[in-house]
């Protein structure tokens, strides 16, 4: 790493920072705006309204509500939820959560991309044959049909009488009962990375130092493996953006089918309730993350291949 | 002077091969017809517009053929079937699904089509501003949009619904509100390319106004890059209506999109599965055909642009 | 990246094993599944039915149901009322916290004073909409005004504890169901050292609940589980048949039937779209909820201000139809306002039955009264526009069926307006912004007028603005009545007056089903107050 990238990344972090801010002030006004409000028994008088209302700070203009709110965030306190579950820290009801996503995220791009990676060498080692054309047809599928599109196939096939294995998620089965989405969600991961290796590969192939390595009497799973997977594999990274964009939506909603408790079912059922703090916090987290992962893919394409260098604009 | 007699056969008709010379490689052909070409040569593209233009046909005509009213409720034939009678069944309240998946379809189309048409009025005319004008105005409007870009479309999506309360309207404008992004940064780059170009200057020394340049001289240029744009884009806005749908923000009782329809089925899969079988297939099936006829529109209008 | 992938990998096993680590339990559990989290274990917060079920299963209160779901003193031993019926005198029998302090009438002094210092969700029931107890009004209204209260305003209040086994509570005006009110969750007691040790945590976890009834709480990871074991300190402990109760979070009923079916738990309500593939099932079974749908209408609306109008509206809903073909969840057609099965007249008979059906469906009747309403206004044709709330199922499967009911009608137009509860409760009919509401009622406590106050006039729920005088008199009637009869009389006619005016349209009386293990037996479950009580569930 020389110095212009260190300048780079160091520039870039801070843009980030700055629209996290922003965002921030963004996401705090707009839920502010929902209609209703987290205190919604509709038995309860309007003097008790505006005395919980001013327990939890509402009743303040609303600058200094985003003032304490975000010298509070800096410190880690999210705030208590005042609706979905009174008065519990949304930090550990988020924290919770998260875990769940997370852990069914990396799985499916570690299940993903193993799949996917040996899917496309096979494809490209059997150019033009069935075989090739049956993983092109199964990367078009899987890059044009949402996830949640297959957790409801999963669903009809698996879960109608069969019982074979739990579609849902179960909280006394964890992992068994989570198979099924994470496969779901895996398929366009798979898909994608398989296009992407194939190509690769094929180019790959095709290239002068292949052929010279087979010149010089290396058996072919060497070739293959040493020397054309490791280099038709570092471009995979470029992907990696569109590939966890999508599944961050895909997660939000397989969640909803496959009923798991993860941040998008949490930020659904807050968003009902107008549980503010709930809300910000989840939609936060999606924005921290979101911005992170993009400042990883910007930071890595540096850094593997200079020349994209985005060191101006665009 | 000795005088000379031609024979008869001392010349001979050139006729019409004066052009003998001339070297013909490819005969000259407009590029529409060229694309053209290229596109029908790519089966799985030809075959997703078919798809397209028989679910589009569908959409539109099998409602206005059909005895049965989308949302005409009748308890006493609920839960039928598909048979003779009701092509697809009928769901829980006996509405006819025929008739309502295809109303559905209709609707998820009519918003798609209408979002991505307002992101690319939208989204064209910010990047035009923010390219053309550059500097300042470029700057701040950049600023924005990175602001706008780097929150997830599901949660702005699902907070504007909430805001504003879903309905045929707000759905739309909710959509257009995120994907217009892509169409201005495309139409950045390429304003910012054409900018300097020579036939640029000369229309401006010739007098043109920044209005005359704009529309004549850079948008033509743009075309083809915005109408993949608008095949890619398509399919993801109805997707993010069905997510939200999915989320409880979808069109109003008793309208139905694709979205709605699958979650009413969802709801009831359990016992009876066709409810959510057949709009899943129609929505697999439009999906899928967008991105198809969206790659081969892709290669045919720009060969150069490279897959991803 | 090797070492960062092995990290993430770790990390994805310890959280995945985590999950699994199972629990083994010996002798009786009852295992039951809920749509619903339990949200909070204070008494004097706790507003959800979720709630209620763990709280009771905690804590018992003045009285308590008997496994027939019949009231009966709990903590209470006897119970006497003075001749005025103002002031009732609890005996408190011996009974002890699980730190083994005793129960006595200053836990629920404290408890009391407690939820009107903090303005609990439920602070209403302890004034006159609920317990009528002296000088909670006043205080009430000293915090509304942010006036301060003194501690000798608290000491006003009507609940003194004479000595450590005896509570006098004095109310303002006669109330006939007040041992009713007392099974209610915000009249329990707390244990003062216990609850101010734990300051703002108290009822947010398992270690931070301290129980007298049936059980005690072992563990409770919120959105997941909640198990509880047998508390040996209960004063009732042989009647509690159980040695563990489980409360398992299940939100999608789907997954809760299949567990059902696998044998994972005793109980789980389905949702009506399950009851197709359940109904024949020994398990299979349903019960009222209490909850009563019904449209709001708004009276500053011009054409709703019109009878016929509005008798229309009425015949024009097929309310069996509704409920037997498209709801299926034991839920049935609306007679009238009172729910059934909400409570019985002093004969022992269910006000339903002795009301009578006021509303039915007609659509002849329906489309006649139309037009006489529309040749009323001088219009051909009206539009109303129609609001239900898309989050509170099932009343977007009621705005379904009603719009197709009421689109039927030749020269009414409705259209639709889709909203959350709280934006239907909060802005539209709060600020009067609506003409057909879609709106659902649940009883505070077993007696007709938790129902029929919401017609009164200056009623803060009666939104549409409905005033009648005759309604208003009959009301004082009720309200002034001696007799338990001759009030039960009143509150019939009242009924009658609004019903014949159609200030509201009852549509459904919100039922349940659910899948119930055969071998369970003694599950006591009500409509009113705490749902569902586990003190004597055997399985046998």
């Amino acid at each position: 790493m020389n110095k212009s990238t260190l300048k780079y990344i160091g520039k870039r972090l801070l843009i980030s920072c700055a629209t996290l801010l922003v965002i921030s002030v963004v996401l705090f006004l707009m839920v502010r705006f929902l209609p209703g409000s987290p205190i919604n028994n509709e038995k309860l008088s309007d003097a008790q309204r505006a005395i919980i209302e001013a327990k939890y700070g509402l009743d303040k203009p609303l600058i200094v509500q985003y003032v304490n709110y975000f010298k509070n965030m800096l410190t880690g306190d999210f705030g208590v939820s005042m609706n979905l579950y009174k008065d519990m820290p949304v930090s550990s009801l988020v924290g919770d959560a998260a875990k769940i996503s997370f852990a069914y995220g990396i799985c499916a791009v570690i299940i993903g991309s193993v799949i996917g990676i040996l899917l496309g060498v096979f494809a490209a080692l059997h150019r033009n044959t069935i075989w090739d054309t049956l993983a092109t047809v199964i990367s078009v599928i899987g890059v044009s049909i949402p996830s949640f599109v297959f957790a409801l196939f999963i669903l009809i096939f698996f879960a109608a009488d069969l019982q074979l294995i739990p579609t849902m998620y179960d909280e006394s089965q964890v992992v068994y009962s989570s198979i099924m989405p994470v496969l779901a969600l895996s398929v366009g991961v798979i898909a994608n990375v398989a296009r992407f290796t194939r190509t690769e590969m094929i180019s790959v192939l095709n290239s002068e130092y292949i052929t010279l390595a087979k010149a010089k009497g290396l058996d072919g799973k060497t070739v293959i493996f040493k020397h054309a997977l490791r280099n038709a594999l570092i471009p995979v990274i470029t992907i990696l953006g569109p590939i966890l964009v999508n599944l961050m939506t895909g997660t939000m909603v397989v969640e909803k089918i496959c009923s798991v408790p993860g941040l998008g079912k949490l930020l659904i059922n807050s968003i009902q309730a107008s549980d503010y703090n709930v809300i910000l916090a989840c939609s936060f987290l999606y924005a921290v993350m979101y911005i992170f992962m993009m400042l990883i893919i910007d930071v890595s394409y540096g850094i593997i291949d200079p020349r994209i260098r985005l060191g101006k604009d665009d | 002077m000795e005088d000379i007699k031609f024979l008869d056969d001392d010349f001979q008709l050139v006729g019409d091969k004066q052009d003998i010379t001339k070297d013909v490689v490819s005969p000259a052909k407009p590029a529409w017809k060229d694309a053209l070409g290229r596109f029908c040569k790519n089966k799985g593209a030809v075959i997703g517009c078919a798809v397209i233009l028989i679910i589009t046909l569908l959409a539109i005509f099998a409602p206005m053929f059909s005895s049965w009213k989308f949302d005409a409720i009748d308890t006493s034939m609920k839960n039928i079937g598909p048979c003779a009678k009701h092509w697809f069944g009928t769901d829980t309240y006996g509405r006819d699904l025929w008739v309502r998946i295809w109303t559905g379809t209709r609707y998820s189309l009519f918003i798609a089509v209408v979002a991505i048409f307002i992101d690319v009025v939208v989204g064209i005319t910010y990047g035009l501003i923010s390219g053309y004008f550059g500097g300042m105005v470029d700057s701040v409007l950049q600023r924005i949009q990175e602001i706008i870009n780097s929150i997830p479309t599901l949660v702005v999506l699902t907070l504007l619904l909430m805001v504003m309360k879903s309905s045929l309207f707000t759905i739309i404008l909710a959509l257009s509100f995120t994907e217009w992004i892509g169409m201005s940064r495309i139409t950045r780059a390429q304003v910012l390319k054409v900018k300097e170009d020579e036939f640029v200057l000369a229309s401006r020394t010739l007098g043109a106004s920044d209005f005359f340049i704009i529309f004549k001289e850079i948008l033509p240029n743009i075309y083809s890059q915005m109408i993949i744009m608008v095949m890619m884009s398509i399919p993801n806005a109805i997707f993010y209506e069905a997510y939200l749908s999915f989320v409880g923000l979808g069109l109003p009782i008793p309208l139905a999109s694709l979205g709605t329809l699958i979650n009413d089925g969802f709801n009831s899969f359990l016992v009876y599965p066709y409810m959510m079988m057949i709009p899943v297939v129609i929505f697999s099936l439009l999906m899928l055909s967008f991105n198809l006829f969206g790659d081969g529109l892709r290669d045919a209008l720009d060969p150069t642009m490279k897959e991803m | 990246m090797k070492k960062l992938l092995s990290l993430m990998l770790c990390a994805l096993m310890a959280l995945t094993l985590a999950g699994c680590g199972g629990s083994g339990s010996a002798g009786k559990t009852f295992t039951f599944a809920s749509e619903l989290d339990i949200k909070n274990l204070d008494s004097s917060d706790a507003d959800d039915g979720m709630s209620f079920d763990a709280l009771h299963a905690c804590i018992d209160g003045l009285m308590g149901l008997d496994k027939d779901g019949n009231i009966v003193g709990a903590i209470a031993k006897d119970h006497t009322v003075s001749d005025d019926g103002l002031v009732h005198t609890f005996k408190l029998r011996n009974a002890k916290w699980s730190n083994g302090d005793p129960v006595t009438a200053k836990d629920f002094v404290y408890a009391w004073h407690r939820i009107v210092k903090n303005n609990g969700n439920y602070a209403y029931m302890l004034g006159t909409d609920g317990a009528a107890i002296t000088g909670v009004d006043e205080i009430m209204e000293k915090i509304a005004n942010k006036e301060k209260v003194a501690d000798s305003d608290y000491d006003a209040m009507g609940v003194k504890a004479v000595d450590d086994k005896t509570l006098e509570v004095t109310t303002t005006r006669k109330i006939d169901y007040f041992e009713e009110l007392m099974t209610f969750p915000c009249y329990y007691p707390i244990n003062q050292k216990f609850c101010e040790k734990a300051g703002d945590q108290y009822g947010k976890s398992a270690k931070n609940i301290l129980s007298n009834g049936a059980f005690v709480m072992d563990s409770w990871s919120p959105g997941s589980k909640a198990t509880f074991k047998k508390n040996d300190k209960y004063w009732n402990k042989k009647a509690v048949k159980l040695d563990t109760l489980v409360m398992n979070l299940v939100q999608e009923p789907k997954v809760g039937a299949t567990n059902f079916k696998s044998g994972k738990n005793d109980f789980t309500t389905i949702n009506s779209e399950l009851v197709d593939k359940y109904k024949k099932d020994k398990a299979y079974t349903t019960f009222g909820e209490g909850y009563l749908f019904y449209l709001s209408l708004n009276f500053k609306t011009k054409e709703l201000q019109n009878l016929n109008v509005r008798t229309a509206l009425s015949y024009a809903i097929n309310r069996d139809d509704f409920a037997d073909n498209v709801l299926k969840d034991g839920s049935k057609g609306a007679t009238g306002y009172v729910p059934s099965g909400l409570s019985t007249s002093p004969d022992g008979k269910d006000f339903r039955e002795e009301a009578g059906t006021l509303v039915s469906y007609d659509a002849a009747k329906a489309q006649e009264y139309l037009d006489k309403g529309l040749q009323e206004l001088g219009v051909s044709k009206i539009k109303l526009r129609l609001t239900y709330g898309t989050d509170e199922s099932p009343m977007d499967q009621m705005a379904t069926y009603l719009q197709n009911a009421f689109s039927k009608l030749n020269g009414l137009e409705i259209e639709m307006v889709a909203t959350t509860k709280q934006d239907r409760i909060y802005n539209k009919q709060k600020n009067g912004d609506f003409d057909i509401c879609c709106t659902r009622w649940g009883p505070d406590y077993a007696d007709p007028t938790t129902y029929l106050n919401l017609l009164l006039d200056g009623n803060a729920n009666n939104y549409g603005k409905y005033s009648n005088a005759a309604y208003e008199e009959k009301m004082n009637e009720v309200t002034d009545a001696s007799d338990a009869k001759d009030r039960w009389q009143k509150m019939i006619e009242a009924e009658k007056i609004a019903m014949d005016d159609y200030a509201f349209i009852p549509v459904f009386e919100k039922g349940a089903a659910a899948l119930k293990n055969p071998k369970v037996k003694n599950l006591v479950q009500k409509a009113v107050g705490v749902p569902y009580t586990f003190n004597y569930v055997d399985i046998k």
